[in-house]
């Protein structure tokens, strides 16, 4: 009889067990919130996931070609003529509220806005937890890389939509969905702000192992192309006098150049060279397969559709247009011509044939990628390829365009707006210009900046687009922008639609 | 050996009695009392003795026993009689039938309840109806049978079905109910065979579920596998051979149909030249190429018996079945149950059981279906002027001009080589203690549920052409575990007195959950045979290894108890409350408590003058329910790390991070299941016929899933308590059976469920929520007086004639061309824009439906089960694809109906508007009724009895699901889908109609 009472007694005793039974974090995580504020290994940690925020396919693949390339006079869709009807929407600027690739682009780019936003909110509390002034240094540091994360975000997401939300911290979903836009003059504001902080705390260079990552010059770059477009909405003297005090800083600092060879600077193997201001790093790290690699499909999705072997094929979207091409052979461009367009039927100097099976006559040569580099298992062309943002042309271009805005700022590096124009098409095998328009710096920008989601702002920017674009279907006053999401209209009803869509 | 020599013996000593003692041989015949009808198989035993023969098919016995000995006749249903043979040679028996069998047992929550005490509205099964079914899975053999469940299939071999029980609450994947097998918690009863059932009940309201507390909302399907029975030792098998045959396999359009349609689709395309359905080389019908008829099979052995101390029972099952697809395809079943029961001594009883279920099969790649349903029918499966191509000479797409979305499906097919196996052990254990005799009993039992697998997909180095091929071989492997451990712990009182009786259960369980995982792939393996394929054998550089991630540890703790009352069989009252602790909410413990009651009123003076009723019970419940099936954890911050958030810099440098969102978490609480059940169990017309009427209202608050947020929080969706969803409505199962003649009798069982889905809150957080993202736009919206994940978007008005129609209509829309549709101008401002979205439906069925109809007549059984549902919206996500394979194949039934110059139709768009993202939305072209009947299954079987040492044979043939009648231009209505994302489909696996010749036998 006393069994009966023992075994109920000793199954009670499993029931004593430790008060934190029901307290237990997901398997195979890493809590945020529990990160180890006082090892110096981990700053970097968050800024790491900012930049590899960059590479998120809605913002920097298909749906930036789309929307910020083939809306220009530079590009076609590409491809075959059925292939993707959203693409050849942007084509014809047929878009509406409900385009999948400009939902995905706005996805894509607040992505970047909160990765930056995680990786400076932790920022303050390494700095705290730090002992050694070169360490709290660095939090700072990271910190100021992820506000140009931040900006550069920002810029992309007002040149785009135009009035946007500014979201610069952790939110409820609720405020999420109840933030308003702001004007762009304050996204602008916003933008400068994040640069201005961040260019002091950022150093001159890094380490080889480091190359790509962003420096002082880099966050330069970017404020000074941000005033080149806050200055053609308001502020115009002061926002030039920045462009060129800015570009003349990076010009000075003897520390970038333009490659010789204007087509190299494209190429693998100029990959974070000295002409480079920002790039996005893309790796398939030498691997052949894989679900999860560091890469962006940019070139794949540029590449020459329908060629042979499989690993030199792409899906030939955003092909040169003829304009672009006639805007060229116009010009007596060879150089740039040579590096822009991939011709079918034709071989590379590498040895890569372009089979005439291709479904377009040519495709974007910048993005042409040598089947040595492409080891992934069939459809890996161009994983390795960097995605160029800004280069040191742009800037010697965008100092050259804020002196012939009368900026009289920018003295230091002993440019002038002649002398940058002109090292330019030096490098491009052109003649040297004896005098300087403003047409003229917009046809240089253009001839040189092809294909690098550049034009279509450029032509919004400086008042072309509504002639330029006008036989695509660009309409004035309603094109300038691209339309909100209508998905974002819909989890957010405080959005304001853009005017006329 | 022994037992035959005591059989001997017995049978000697039986016959020397009869030389002994005075015996009469008595005759005599069994009838019902209340209609006279003879009863076949009731036992006629001499009391004390074993002696004794059953009824034969007239009602009949004969029985030689001395005089003055006891007959005791009995008949499951009917109240056992005791006839004192004095010296009548013939006899006549009535027997009473015994309350529709109310003294039926019923499993409920930790324990067994009398039917006639129940106050909450269960459904239950026997195994028996269910082995009459040829399906892989129990849950789809249950299909149309029950009211308030409702099954959806799912076509793939050794997949099981979905299973929802009154209604959509919670969260998509999450809202299915809790199964419990002997006592273990599993996620679904896929494992088991039909024939391992004893007995399967379905508990269906928050009141019944109550004692399941945090699993449970959703109902809970309880399951008993075979035991033995006392005194009869019985060894069975049962084994069947089938046929499975695609069935309403969608139509596709022809080369010169497809060349038709493409033609007119870019007729307005600048520059475009019309080809020829010439200049193609085939005319590929994908689905019969992909398609074969498929053989499947089943075999069980069961041996059970008891004796006075011990139950103990043996089972062997083997299944297989091929699948569809022509491909390594198939799904191979062994288990193995063993369970014994002992009675140690007057008061501890042990138990042990067990369910092995070895499985492993080869999955055929999906993909292949889906790229049949889009690949143009123009170029040849086989192709010798691919010459690129190797090792076989498929014909490529590519090779025609057609881009990377299109693939050769039957090369798909062919190359796939992915193969999975594993094993599930369900074990459980326990000790009962009777501390008063009778009256108190302790139960400790200890529960798991153990799985182990491990799958291996291997593609060789291939090329079709284009970009589908692979130029080196790829293994990937899966390996992983996970078990659940249930540790209950019992104290059962039970009192009578006078003429109440009642009982008290106080109870404790603890739950410890986890699941691991690893994952890897390699390079160039060598694929020699399986014992070759071992990622360590690949290219050092290609290998690539990682943890699973979808792993996960959770633990549980529970209190809880459960009082019932019974005065006078008359009034009957239940009465639980729970607390229950979770990891899963940050909001640790909910407490849960619920109330049934029950009035026999037939068992009342003022019914006796009555005779509508045989029997008549009124019952009433509510209870509630916290749910903890919900993801875990995912209220707290978590931070994300590997290579989607590490840096890349230099030359190919990795720099690790830890990133995170940035949208605050939402703390979560318990999500909590309140229902009120009524309703009434009657019998009528001298208990032909027996039914139920419940009406229900479910309300679960605070509704966990995920919902999609603003852009800016570094998540698309978060997860929360984001509202309050009701699910009402009515169930009604009727049985009627009657016995025509001796040879013949039949029964018709029908029964019929309503859902009204509403939501009732969103919690004040948003007005609505968008779901159901394709390319650009939400097709669903769950908002307040609403069903959730209803379908939002445009009505269409007509199609344009003409352009110039179109114009004169006032009314602007973004595209105004003939072909085109018209949407309807819903608020009278002649611009069609989002303004004019309307809701269109839900996926959620008003109605479900079932009807059973059985006949016997003689040795021969017939019936036919036929299963339906009423009123729920599909979306055609895969014709609503177009603006992707733009230049991809059409159904038939689009290419007959389009709208073309010559044929303006007012229903479909012209072969150009169908192209356009425009068309391409939610509105009612795509937005379809899923309403449909179906024949779940059709049998015809012939009994044999007492045939040369076997007591029971049983051939029959059978056909499951062989037709289904639906107007939805699909490959089945049977749709799944997430609560917001619910009925959008994508789906294009044929369904399979299974003929089957079956035998049974009992020795």
């Amino acid at each position: 009889m006393k069994n009966k009472i023992l075994i109920p007694l000793m199954s009670l005793l499993v029931l004593v067990g430790c008060t934190d039974f029901l307290d237990i974090r997901p398997e195979g995580t890493v809590p945020s919130a529990g990160m180890d504020y006082t090892k110096s290994e981990n700053i970097f940690k968050p800024v790491a996931a900012a930049y590899a925020s960059l590479r998120d396919g809605n913002a920097h693949a298909f749906n930036y070609i789309c929307v910020c390339e083939i809306t220009s006079d530079d590009a076609d869709k590409g491809s075959t003529p059925g292939d993707n009807p959203e693409a050849k929407q942007m084509d014809e600027f047929t878009y509406t509220p409900t385009h999948g690739l400009i939902s995905g682009l706005w996805t894509g780019f607040f992505n970047i806005v909160s990765a930056a936003n995680n990786a400076i909110g932790q920022m303050p509390l390494f700095e705290a937890a730090m002992q050694t002034a070169t360490n709290k240094a660095y939090t700072k540091q990271c910190a100021a890389e992820a506000k140009v994360i931040r900006a550069y975000a920002y810029f992309n997401l007002t040149r785009t939509f135009g009035r946007v939300p500014i979201i610069d911290t952790i939110m409820t979903s609720e405020q999420l969905s109840s933030l308003k836009q702001s004007s762009k003059s304050e996204l602008y504001t916003f933008i400068e702000k994040d640069l201005q902080e961040a260019i002091p705390n950022l150093p001159t260079s890094y380490s080889k192992e480091y190359a790509g990552r962003i420096t002082r010059f880099s966050a330069m770059a970017i404020k000074a192309k941000v005033h080149m477009y806050h200055a053609s909405l308001e502020n115009s003297v002061a926002n030039w006098d920045s462009v060129a005090t800015l570009t003349d800083k990076i010009m000075a600092s003897g520390k970038f150049d333009l490659i010789p060879d204007f087509r190299a600077e494209f190429s693998m193997d100029y990959e974070n060279s000295k002409e480079s201001l920002f790039e996005i790093q893309s790796s398939s790290l030498g691997a052949s397969t894989g679900d999860n690699y560091p890469y962006v499909e940019y070139a794949y999705i540029q590449g020459p559709r329908g060629n042979s072997p499989s690993n030199m094929q792409g899906w030939g979207f955003c092909t040169p247009s003829d304009k672009l091409m006639n805007f060229y052979s116009t010009r007596g461009e060879t150089v740039r011509a040579a590096a822009t367009f991939l011709y079918r039927g034709t071989v590379t100097p590498e040895g890569d044939s372009i089979k005439m099976a291709c479904t377009n006559p040519v495709y974007n040569g910048k993005v042409y990628t040598p089947s040595s580099y492409n080891k992934w298992n069939y459809n890996g062309y161009g994983f390795d390829h960097n995605l160029r943002i800004i280069r040191y042309s742009d800037v010697l271009l965008m100092f050259a365009e804020a002196k012939v805005n009368n900026s009289t700022k920018g003295l230091s590096s002993g440019f002038d707006a002649l002398s940058a124009i002109n090292k330019v098409r030096v490098r491009a095998g052109l003649l040297p210009l004896g005098s300087i328009s403003l047409q003229a710096v917009w046809d240089e920008r253009r001839a040189e900046l092809a294909l690098e989601e550049d034009r279509f702002f450029d032509l919004v920017r400086t008042g072309q687009a509504a002639t330029v674009l006008a036989g695509k279907g660009f309409i004035a006053g309603k094109h300038e922008v691209f339309p909100i999401p209508d998905t974002q209209m819909q989890l957010n009803t405080n959005l304001q639609q853009n005017p006329n869509y | 050996m022994r037992k035959k020599i005591t059989i001997l013996l017995v049978t000697l000593l039986v016959s020397a009695g009869t030389l002994w003692a005075q015996n009469l041989s008595v005759n005599g015949v069994v009838v019902d009392k209340n209609s006279g009808e003879t009863l076949i198989g009731a036992s006629v035993a001499q009391k004390g003795v074993k002696n004794g023969i059953i009824t034969n098919v007239d009602g009949a016995f004969s029985i030689s026993v001395p005089v003055g000995s006891t007959l005791v006749i009995s008949y499951i249903g009917y109240v056992s009689q005791e006839v004192v043979v004095r010296n009548e040679t013939k006899l006549r028996i009535q027997l009473n039938p015994d309350s529709k069998s109310l003294d039926e047992v019923v499993v409920v929550g930790y324990g067994t309840q009398k039917v006639k005490d129940m106050t909450a509205p269960i459904s239950s099964v026997k195994g028996s109806d269910l082995n009459k079914q040829t399906t892989s899975n129990p849950m789809s053999a249950l299909q149309g049978k029950m009211s308030g469940v409702q099954i959806v299939n799912n076509g793939a071999p050794g997949t099981g079905p979905s299973v929802k029980i009154r209604g959509v609450g919670s969260i998509g994947d999450y809202a299915s109910p809790l199964y419990i097998v002997d006592g273990v918690f599993v996620d679904n009863i896929d494992f088991l065979s039909n024939g391992d059932i004893e007995d399967l009940t379905v508990l269906k309201d928050a009141s019944a579920a109550a004692i399941y507390g945090v699993r449970a909302a959703n109902g809970v399907v309880l399951v008993t596998t075979k035991k033995g029975k006392l005194n009869q030792t019985n060894i069975s098998y049962e084994g069947y051979v089938g046929i499975q045959v695609p069935t309403n396999v969608m139509k596709l359009a022809t080369t010169k149909q497809y060349v038709d349609l493409i033609n007119e689709a870019n007729v307005n395309m600048p520059g475009y030249s019309p080809i020829s359905a010439s200049s193609y080389p085939a005319s590929v019908d994908w689905y019969s190429e992909l398609l074969r008829n498929a053989i499947t099979h089943n075999h069980s052995l069961d041996i059970s018996g008891a004796t006075d101390k011990t139950i103990y029972s043996l089972g062997v099952n083997y299944f297989y079945q091929e699948g569809i697809m022509k491909a390594k395809n198939d799904y191979e079943r062994y288990n193995f149950r063993a369970r014994i029961d002992q009675k140690v001594n007057d008061w501890l009883n042990i138990g042990f059981n067990s369910v092995v279920s070895d499985y492993s099969k080869n999955n055929a790649n999906n993909e292949a279906f889906f790229k049949a349903y889009v690949s143009p029918p123009v170029y040849p499966v086989y192709d010798n002027t691919n010459t690129s191509a190797y090792p076989v000479k498929f014909g490529s797409p590519q090779q025609y001009g057609f881009g990377a979305v299109y693939a050769n499906p039957m090369a798909i097919a062919y190359y796939n080589d992915d193969k999975e196996n594993g094993l599930k052990a369900i074990v459980s254990t326990f000790a009962e203690i009777s501390l008063i005799k009778n009256k108190l009993v302790f139960k400790t039992s200890y529960n798991l549920d153990y799985n182990s697998w491990k799958s291996r997909d291997y593609a060789p180095e291939y090329l079709v052409g284009g970009s589908q091929g692979l130029n080196q071989s790829t293994l990937s492997k899966t390996f992983g575990n996970s078990y659940r451990q249930i540790v209950d712990n019992l104290l059962t009182f039970n009192e009578k007195e006078g003429r109440s009786s009642y009982s008290v259960l106080l109870g404790q369980s603890t739950r410890i959950e986890r699941k691991y995982g690893m994952t890897g792939s390699a390079l160039n393996v060598q694929n020699v045979d399986e014992q070759s394929l071992y990622l360590s054998k690949g290219s050092s550089s290609g290998l690539f290894v990682a943890d699973a991630n979808n792993v996960y540890g959770y633990n549980g703790v529970s209190f809880f108890t459960r009082g019932t009352y019974n005065y006078a069989d008359k009034y009957l009252a239940t009465f639980t409350f729970r607390a229950d602790g979770s990891s899963k909410y940050q909001e640790k413990w909910g407490y849960f408590p619920s109330v049934g009651l029950g009035w026999i009123l037939t068992g009342e003076n003022f019914m006796k003058a009555q005779t509508t009723f045989d029997y008549l019970k009124f019952r009433a419940s509510w209870g509630m329910l916290g749910n903890d099936n919900v993801p875990a954890n995912s209220g707290v911050i978590l931070g994300t790390t590997g290579m989607g958030s590490a840096a890349v810099f230099g030359d190919d440098k990795i720099y690790d991070g830890i990133g995170a969102q940035t949208v605050v978490q939402n703390t979560l609480k318990w999500e909590v299941v309140s229902e009120l059940n009524a309703g009434f169990d009657f019998d009528m017309i001298h208990q032909k016929l027996k039914g139920n009427l419940d009406y229900y209202n479910r309300v679960t608050s605070n509704a966990v899933f995920y919902a999609p947020i603003s852009s800016g929080g570094g998540t698309a969706t978060l997860l929360g308590n984001w509202g309050t969803i009701q699910n009402q409505g009515v169930e009604l199962g009727l049985n009627y059976g009657d016995k025509i003649s001796k040879d013949l009798s039949y029964n018709i069982g029908f029964n019929a469920t309503t859902i009204d889905n509403k939501v009732l809150s969103l919690n004040g957080k948003r007005d609505y929520i968008p779901d159901g993202y394709i390319r650009g736009s939400y097709t669903t919206r769950t908002a307040v007086g609403h069903a959730i994940g209803s379908f939002y978007g445009y009505e269409i008005d007509g199609v344009y004639a003409s352009t110039g129609e179109a114009l004169r209509s006032g009314i602007s829309q973004d595209i105004m061309q003939a072909g085109f549709f018209k949407y309807k101008d819903q608020n009278g401002d002649k611009v069609i824009d989002e303004k004019d979205k309307v809701y269109l439906g839900s996926a959620i069925p008003w109605l479900t439906t079932g009807v059973d109809f059985g006949l016997n007549y003689k040795k021969l059984d017939a019936s036919i089960t036929l299963q339906g549902q009423v009123g729920n919206k599909i979306l055609n996500a895969k014709r609503m694809n177009r603006d992707i394979f733009t230049d991809g194949n059409y159904d038939l039934d689009f290419y007959t109906n389009r709208w073309t110059e010559s044929h303006k139709s007012t229903t479909y768009p012209s072969a150009e508007a169908y192209n356009s993202s425009f068309t391409q939305q939610a509105n009612t072209f795509f937005v379809e009724d899923g309403s449909y009947v179906r024949i779940q299954n059709v049998q015809i079987g012939y009994n044999i009895d007492n045939l040369k040492g076997i007591k029971n044979l049983r051939v029959y043939v059978s056909a499951q699901r062989p037709l289904t009648v639906f107007g939805y231009k699909g490959f089945t209505p049977e749709v799944n889908g997430g609560p917001t994302t619910n009925g959008i489909d994508t789906s294009t696996y044929p369904m399979q109609a299974v003929y089957t010749v079956g035998l049974k036998v009992n020795f």
